[in-house]
């Protein structure tokens, strides 16, 4: 992470929303980003490049969730190579609580051993003086990505938008992709079960997951099982016209997400603060993700 | 049959047996009966694979020397060389198909090979040198000097790309400090060169067939001092390559360094890696007692394993630091750790490997004539010839 010097005055600065507002936009995202999510299922068909209905018009008191909302729809109706999808990530508003990590792992039904957006928890200092900092780590969606360029059958790939995806019909296993992440940001699936040495598997762990646009349901042999898997940034969800789950559930409002290539956007405007960082640029991977810090 | 052979060939059926064993359990569970995860994602299967296609790679070097090079004391070593790299490349490249995810994919390592993939462009490396090395067999039987002449050039060119392409794979990883340096490929492919001759010398001490006559001390000379040369250069190279690291004191490369010396599995280290396959060999061949034969082949066993020990030591610690220091704890599970000790699956399944190319090789020098009575065979085959004329 690089320098924290600083923070304080651009954080204070950043933080435009009162107690309450905060409150009132916790308690009312959701219901509002379900509403819009329904409105946008019955616009549009969960295809890719999926053309969105034009939404009401932003008003005053939009939270940033409804605004990244919208801006992902505004960003869909741009061709795939023009959108630059981005993430932000606000460490001092992250409270470490995981549910964007549950989030994501029930959204794309993630088997044991398989995360896409830990969260690291680090202590800092020594007794008296100790603070904690959470650092949510998905995939970086690196604009130069080191698991590219090795993966001996092609089977992942940067998608002209930004996103590094995984062919799982083609990828082989070798998890080479895995040993070249700096990020540690790729698992392995072993095909495993939360339930397995129970009396039954459960239901909910054979559901299938939408990832990639198409259904996936696990048996322990066929694909996913035995591939390399990653955080996506939900694009089943965006193609859809929906923010990652991992955005939507941030009860901290500590994850942004859109169209970088956007300047109207909320995520151009936090890509320009004097206060981002990105995660081991000196690995020359330009990530998409960065950290408020 | 050799006396030797008939004492291994029931051990090594013994080990075929007990991968198979670990061969259904692959087979029926899946990856789930495998120790290792996604922080450590490659372990015992994949050092064993570099390893054995390294050894590969230097039991050639034998036949390149008689073959290529006409160093005339290799000629009999050199028959049972070429034998010995189709076995263990076999044994390598099987192991690291089971190790992959999805076995039934692997064809489609020919089919839409990355051209940016070092590990793609690898693959066909390995097919060209495994048909190079059948057509070897093929010439022997033949007795084609020329082609076999030109099939160990060509062979050598792929040893050399093959034996720093391994090194490669690692080196190219940036994300990977322990491995990331451009030295990485002359490691591998000296060490392999070392390795395979080392295994070569072994077998050839212990399935000789040939009376210990003046060509037998002429081999036996050759290669004392080929292997101390080598051993010699392993020795600086490794030298070199650790004190620099050290010196540079990159933390997680050095906290890498200090496990291997001082963590759980410092035996590896300290006396596989270092006794086995270096002190005790290069007492052995600095010594007297290295010109004699059985000393000869002890010395080369003990390589040969120590080199095991070395590719152990090479593969699965390069990630035991995390990419972020925190990382493990960050979500629980078995599988996102970075301690790892191979599964019982693993360890059979490695038994049965090295079992079956040990016997693959035995079968070969034991029931082909070109290679059981390759002293005879020329004239033979000649006599035949003269015979139907």
């Amino acid at each position: 992470m690089g320098s924290t010097a600083e923070t304080v005055p651009p954080r204070r600065r950043d933080r435009r929303w009162s107690r309450r507002q905060l409150l009132n936009a916790t308690l009312a995202a959701p219901g509002a980003a379900a509403l819009l999510a329904q409105e946008v299922r019955a616009a549009t068909p969960p295809a890719p490049s999926a053309e969105v209905a034009p939404l009401p018009p932003p008003r005053e008191d939009d939270n940033a969730l409804l605004r990244m909302q919208r801006e992902v729809q505004t960003a869909l109706r741009k061709p795939i190579h023009e959108r630059r999808w981005a993430m932000a990530i606000d460490l001092h508003r992250c409270i470490g609580c995981s549910a964007c990590t549950i989030a994501c792992v029930v959204e794309n039904k993630l088997p044991p051993g398989v995360v896409y957006r830990p969260v690291i928890d680090e202590e800092i200092g020594e007794y008296p003086h100790v603070s904690r900092r959470f650092l949510p780590r998905p995939c970086m969606q690196c604009e130069n990505p080191p698991c590219v360029p090795v993966c001996p059958v092609k089977a992942t790939s940067r998608r002209p938008d930004g996103i590094v995806e995984v062919d799982y019909e083609a990828c082989i296993g070798c998890r080479y992709c895995i040993a070249a992440c700096p990020y540690g940001a790729r698992t392995a699936d072993f095909g495993e079960f939360y339930t397995d040495g129970t009396p039954a598997r459960q239901a909910y762990e054979t559901e299938p997951s939408h990832e990639y646009g198409r259904s996936w349901r696990r048996d322990g042999k066929r694909s996913p099982a035995g591939n390399a898997r990653k955080c996506h940034f939900c694009l089943h969800r965006l193609e859809a016209g929906l923010l990652p789950a991992c955005v939507t559930t941030c009860v901290g409002y500590a994850t942004f997400f859109g169209d970088v290539s956007d300047p109207e956007s909320l995520i151009h405007e936090l890509a320009g603060k004097r206060n981002v960082v990105r995660l081991k640029e000196e690995l020359g991977t330009r990530p998409r993700v960065f950290y408020l810090t | 049959m050799l006396r030797a052979s008939k004492l291994l060939i029931p051990l090594l059926l013994a080990a075929v047996a007990v991968g198979g064993v670990g061969l259904w359990q692959r087979f029926v569970f899946g990856k789930t009966y495998l120790a290792f995860g996604s922080y450590i994602p490659w372990g015992l299967w994949v050092g064993l694979y570099v390893y054995l296609v390294g050894i590969s790679g230097g039991a050639f070097l034998v036949a390149v020397l008689y073959y290529a090079l006409d160093v005339g004391s290799m000629r009999r070593p050199s028959r049972y060389a070429i034998p010995f790299a189709l076995a263990s490349l076999g044994g390598g490249l099987a192991l690291v198909q089971l190790d992959l995810g999805q076995m039934g994919r692997f064809w489609t390592l020919f089919t839409r090979t990355s051209a940016a993939s070092l590990l793609g462009w690898m693959v066909w490396v390995y097919t060209l040198y495994a048909l190079v090395l059948a057509a070897m067999l093929v010439a022997m039987a033949l007795e084609h000097r020329r082609a076999l002449r030109w099939l160990a050039f060509t062979g050598f060119v792929l040893v050399v790309t093959f034996g720093g392409g391994e090194g490669a794979l690692f080196g190219v990883l940036g994300a990977r400090p322990y491995w990331s340096s451009g030295s990485l490929p002359i490691r591998f492919l000296f060490s392999s060169f070392l390795s395979g001759m080392a295994a070569v010398t072994f077998a050839v001490a212990a399935f000789r067939r040939w009376p210990a006559d003046a060509e037998h001390e002429a081999a036996s000379w050759f290669l004392r001092r080929a292997l101390l040369g080598l051993l010699a250069l392993n020795i600086l190279i490794e030298a070199v390559e650790v004190s620099v690291t050290l010196y540079t004191g990159l933390p997680p490369v050095v906290e890498i360094y200090h496990l291997l010396m001082f963590g759980p599995y410092w035996w590896m280290f300290w006396v596989l890696q270092l006794a086995v396959g270096l002190a005790i060999p290069l007492a052995l061949l600095a010594s007297p007692a290295g010109a004699r034969p059985a000393w000869l082949g002890l010395a080369g066993l003990l390589i040969a394993v120590g080199y095991a020990g070395t590719k152990q030591n090479l593969v699965a610690p390069g990630f035991l630091v995390p990419e972020f220091r925190r990382l493990p704890e960050a979500f629980v599970d078995p599988r996102l750790s970075v301690t790892y000790f191979p599964s019982a699956t693993e360890w059979y399944v490695a038994a049965g490997v090295i079992g079956a190319a040990a016997l693959a090789f035995l079968v070969a020098i034991e029931a082909l004539p070109f290679l059981k009575n390759h002293e005879e065979w020329g004239s033979e085959r000649r006599e035949r010839r003269r015979v139907a004329a």
